[in-house]
């Protein structure tokens, strides 16, 4: 990826990111104070998602770019409202689901002065012995013909 | 006597930053969808928190003075690993 910006001397400069490709893995969990209520939650999450799985991330790192990467999630759901502190905390309903991204990033800028390509069209062929200039130094000026 | 609750309630400023900001976008996208409409970015649901699973009850209790009010959604970041397979990028050198 590689955009342009003004350096602080107004001059052109290239702004590379440079990344590593990392999967982050999460887990999601609901807690409810009934099953039902848990069950629509996570089946709303999982509609939300299913269908809108794009996120926009704000990278830093001298970018400031915001970067699109997806969420999925994987198949299990897991019940975990009979845990020991269930009673001690007051009933509770908790179901956890697993998700994750691959295609998110490590990034890094980098900051390269512009270069632009700049073709010599002005050719010397060879150097004459004659010490006349206009002998010596044959141009061809592609601009001018 | 320092009052050690107000060492934790000073304001700490998340930042975008590294995997972090992947735990951030995805979190701040779930508080919107669980906020009421029109969402504010001033408004922090604090029914949907980043931190362990196994401790969230208690965080949600002290972030509510100890009333915690469900249901809420926590989210837990699990690991992350590098795609070695699609690592190219560092063999350039600038």
């Amino acid at each position: 990826m590689v955009f342009t910006r003004l350096a602080p001397d107004n001059k052109p400069q290239e702004v590379r990111a440079r990344v590593i490709p990392i999967t982050i893995n999460w887990q999601l969990s609901v807690w409810t104070k009934d099953r039902i209520t848990n069950d629509a939650i996570v089946r709303e999450i999982l509609w939300y998602y299913h269908l809108r799985p794009s996120l926009l991330v704000y990278v830093q790192h001298g970018l400031n770019i915001a970067h699109k990467f997806n969420i999925y999630f994987n198949s299990e759901i897991t019940d975990n409202s009979d845990i020991a502190n269930h009673i001690n905390n007051g009933t509770y309903f908790r179901q956890d689901l697993s998700l994750y991204s691959d295609d998110s990033y490590l990034w890094q800028a980098n900051y390269i002065n512009k270069v632009e390509v700049a073709p010599q069209l002005y050719f010397n062929y060879g150097v004459s012995q004659n010490t006349d200039p206009s002998y010596t130094n044959i141009e061809i000026n592609t601009k001018n013909k | 006597m320092n009052n050690d609750r107000e060492l934790t309630e000073s304001k700490i400023r998340e930042q975008n930053v590294s995997v972090y900001a992947y735990d951030l976008a995805l979190v701040e996208d779930l508080r919107a969808r669980f906020s009421k409409s029109p969402v504010k970015d001033s408004e922090i649901n604090k029914n949907v928190q980043i931190g362990p699973t196994e401790q969230m009850y208690r965080i949600i209790g002290e972030l509510s003075g100890d009333q915690p009010i469900l249901p809420f959604v926590s989210l837990q970041r699990l690991n992350w690993t590098l795609n070695l397979d699609r690592q190219r990028i560092p063999n350039f050198r600038w």
